[in-house]
């Protein structure tokens, strides 16, 4: 066997023998938990899990090994403290060591993830997973443990590794030796009425690194707002929490804004012509596409799906405006930017030219800066138009149209390919009850947490959509029905746990699901038929059920 | 640039054991011995003479940076370069770690068709 095979097989080998090792260190824990920790058992423990951290990750198994760096972390703490899990703790510890197990039986061997090392053939490593980063790590200080116990297994639910403290010195002191990427600071402590503020000041004079900083307090008058704001408060959220107003918050404060840069495709009959305006674009980390052809066009739009045209005025065969009239005739490209490159100075030509659909008309030789800033501007002023108008405002999700074209590609791409493709079809359990009983601003706040949870939880490659009210579709490609149920139960299991606040009240929530494993003969409208009605199957027997 | 060819890698996980001596020995070409602990780190130190050492640091009895203090205590180890692995680490951990007497930190997960590559480079910059 050459190296990739031997390192293929060790693969193999690591993930069949896996759930043994889990289960003993499962009966490890629980041994460890019923007799109360001591120093030899919980090292040993520890040291297993970080580990699994490490292993899981060379092994290709991403989800067991983010699973278990969530463990880490919070055994990490125990450590630093030179303490032991209280009954409430172990508990919650528990639950991690369940999540590790749920992730190896969610990753079989036959996955074809597209974040798994499963080739060993990459040169490099990427750990991005979802299309949340969760690696963000945020410090809990609150001398009240309910308010850790709660605020910490939901925020880990969402993904969040969390480390809590009770008091402001210990905060303090493993901040400034691993700085967080977010602070959830109480104001009130027992020894001082605004400690939690006093405890940022003093950090902040000593540590310079930034980090997202969250107040919650019992207190809500001015005065104390604005001395948290004196010392740089990104948000101040009154108790008892509500978790989605928190994860929202954290979301927009630690998520890393897209980086994906402006793509132009460039037509001009002379290619070096087009190659320089590609060049002066490039400068301005514009990416672009060149074709010297006008007949391959609406090719070269469907499949490089630019933000912008650039297009040469005259060319021998057909000329820009013919090219702008024939791609405004077109849904798709209603809106897409376009602009002319020409010598024309006629003002009258021009304004036909812009008539015709055209954004701009910039005449050659045309100053690189003038052509990037205008570029730009119009690129991403389309980009925010089109995120606007693809996406549900309030899931941020892909509206109903948007998710259905993207099925139409996905079939097409999977009848030309020959792979797997399946949709799963969710509808929130009892939801007009959750309105009726709790409001509509309650309803919302569940679809929220249910959309978090399906963008955090789905891969990167899977498509989520806000399909109807309380309705979602995920598009799966190269899934099988078999792979979109273990996807699916486990984002179930995750959401019947979350809990939901209105007001007071607390209250759970639960989803059914039906998934169809599309095959040649279906188009659109029958796979996701198909899923709706296993949906509705896993309603009849019982709801909270994944078919 | 420190000519490597024998590396003494330590390492507790039978599994990533497995992983670094297919990418260190088979990938690398490097001459490897292999062991399950400090104390037998430092046992084997002596007759195998190694240029570079590959340290976990955390190992049951005695974890990394105690056995690099054992290791410098010893006439053939006391230079050698050492590198430590472990899992994803901060800046400021890296600097504890080279203020330890590491010449650079690893982080795992490690990539097996990279590793070699990855040790050459930081040997390089020696």
């Amino acid at each position: 066997m050459n190296p990739f095979e031997r390192l293929e097989a060790l693969r193999e080998t690591y993930r069949q023998e896996l759930p043994q090792k889990l289960i003993q260190l499962q009966t490890l824990f629980d041994t460890a938990a019923q007799s109360g920790f001591d120093a030899d058992s919980f090292e040993l423990f520890y040291r297993l899990i970080h580990n699994l951290v490490g292993s899981g990750a060379t092994f290709g198994l991403l989800e067991v090994s983010e699973s278990a760096r969530i463990l880490d972390g919070a055994l990490r703490y125990f450590v630093m403290e030179n303490t032991y899990p209280t009954a409430k703790e172990t508990e919650g510890l528990r639950l991690h060591m369940e999540s590790i197990v749920l992730a190896c039986q969610f990753q079989s061997s036959d996955e074809k993830d597209t974040r798994c090392l499963s080739t060993f053939s990459e040169s490099h490593f990427e750990l991005e997973t979802s299309s949340i980063d969760t690696t963000k790590t945020i410090y809990l200080i609150d001398d009240e443990t309910y308010v850790h116990e709660k605020l910490k297994i939901q925020l880990e639910y969402f993904g969040y590794k969390v480390t809590s403290f009770t008091d402001t010195k210990s905060f303090e002191l493993a901040a400034k030796q691993c700085p967080p990427d977010a602070v959830i600071m109480d104001v009130m402590f027992p020894y001082s009425k605004e400690e939690g503020i006093a405890s940022i000041r003093r950090l902040r004079m000593q540590l310079s690194s930034p980090y997202a900083l969250l107040f919650i307090s019992m207190r809500d008058d001015f005065e104390t707002r604005v001395n948290a704001v004196r010392v740089g408060s990104d948000g101040f959220i009154t108790k008892p929490v509500d978790i989605s107003s928190l994860i929202d918050k954290l979301d927009r404060l630690t998520q890393k804004k897209s980086n994906e840069p402006i793509r132009v495709l460039i037509l001009d009959d002379e290619m070096t012509v087009a190659e320089y305006h590609a060049s002066l674009l490039n400068t301005g980390g514009i990416e672009t596409r060149c074709i010297n052809d006008p007949t391959l066009v609406l090719d070269a739009m469907a499949e490089y799906q630019p933000d912008l045209l650039l297009t040469d005025f005259y060319m021998p065969s057909f000329s820009g405006l013919d090219v702008a009239k024939v791609i405004r005739q077109m849904d798709e490209y209603l809106t897409i930017p376009i602009i002319y490159l020409s010598l024309e100075g006629d003002v009258s030509i021009q304004s036909k030219a812009i008539g015709a659909g055209a954004e701009d008309f910039l005449l050659k030789p045309v100053e690189p800066t003038e052509l990037l800033n205008r570029v730009k501007h119009k690129a991403e002023r389309y980009r925010k138009l089109r995120d606007k108008i693809q996406h549900d405002s309030l899931t941020k999700l892909y509206n109903h149209s948007s998710i259905t074209e993207m099925l139409e590609k996905e079939i097409a791409g999977a009848r030309r390919y020959g792979h797997a493709l399946s949709v799963a079809m969710i509808d929130v359990d009892y939801f007009k009850k959750v309105n009726d009983n709790y409001g509509h601003q309650a309803g919302d706040a569940v679809l929220k947490a249910l959309s978090r949870l399906l963008k955090q939880r789905v891969r990167s490659t899977d498509i989520v959509g806000r399909y109807g009210g309380e309705e979602f579709c995920i598009i799966l490609p190269h899934a099988t029905h078999a792979d979109g149920i273990k996807v699916l139960d486990a984002i179930r299991m995750h959401f019947e746990k979350l809990t939901h606040y209105a007001g007071k009240n607390e209250f759970h929530s639960t989803f059914s699901c039906g998934i169809c494993q599309w095959s040649k003969n279906m188009d659109t409208a029958s796979v996701i038929n198909h899923a709706d009605q296993l949906m509705y199957q896993a309603k009849k027997q019982g709801r909270n059920k994944v078919l | 640039m420190a000519q490597i060819e024998k590396i003494l890698y330590v390492e507790d996980e039978p599994d990533i054991q497995m992983i670094a001596q297919i990418a260190l020995r088979d990938i690398g070409g490097f001459i490897l011995e292999t062991c399950s602990s400090g104390a037998e780190a430092i046992e084997k130190a002596e007759a195998f003479t190694p240029d570079l050492i590959l340290l976990d640091v955390m190992m049951p009895g005695m974890d990394g940076p105690d056995t690099l203090n054992e290791l410098r205590k010893l006439t053939t180890t006391a230079v050698t370069p050492v590198i430590f692995m472990t899992a994803k680490v901060q800046p400021q951990e890296v600097q504890h770690y080279k203020d330890l007497g590491a010449v650079d930190v690893i982080s795992k997960p490690f990539d097996p068709m990279n590793l070699a590559n990855q040790i050459r480079t930081i040997m390089s910059t020696i």
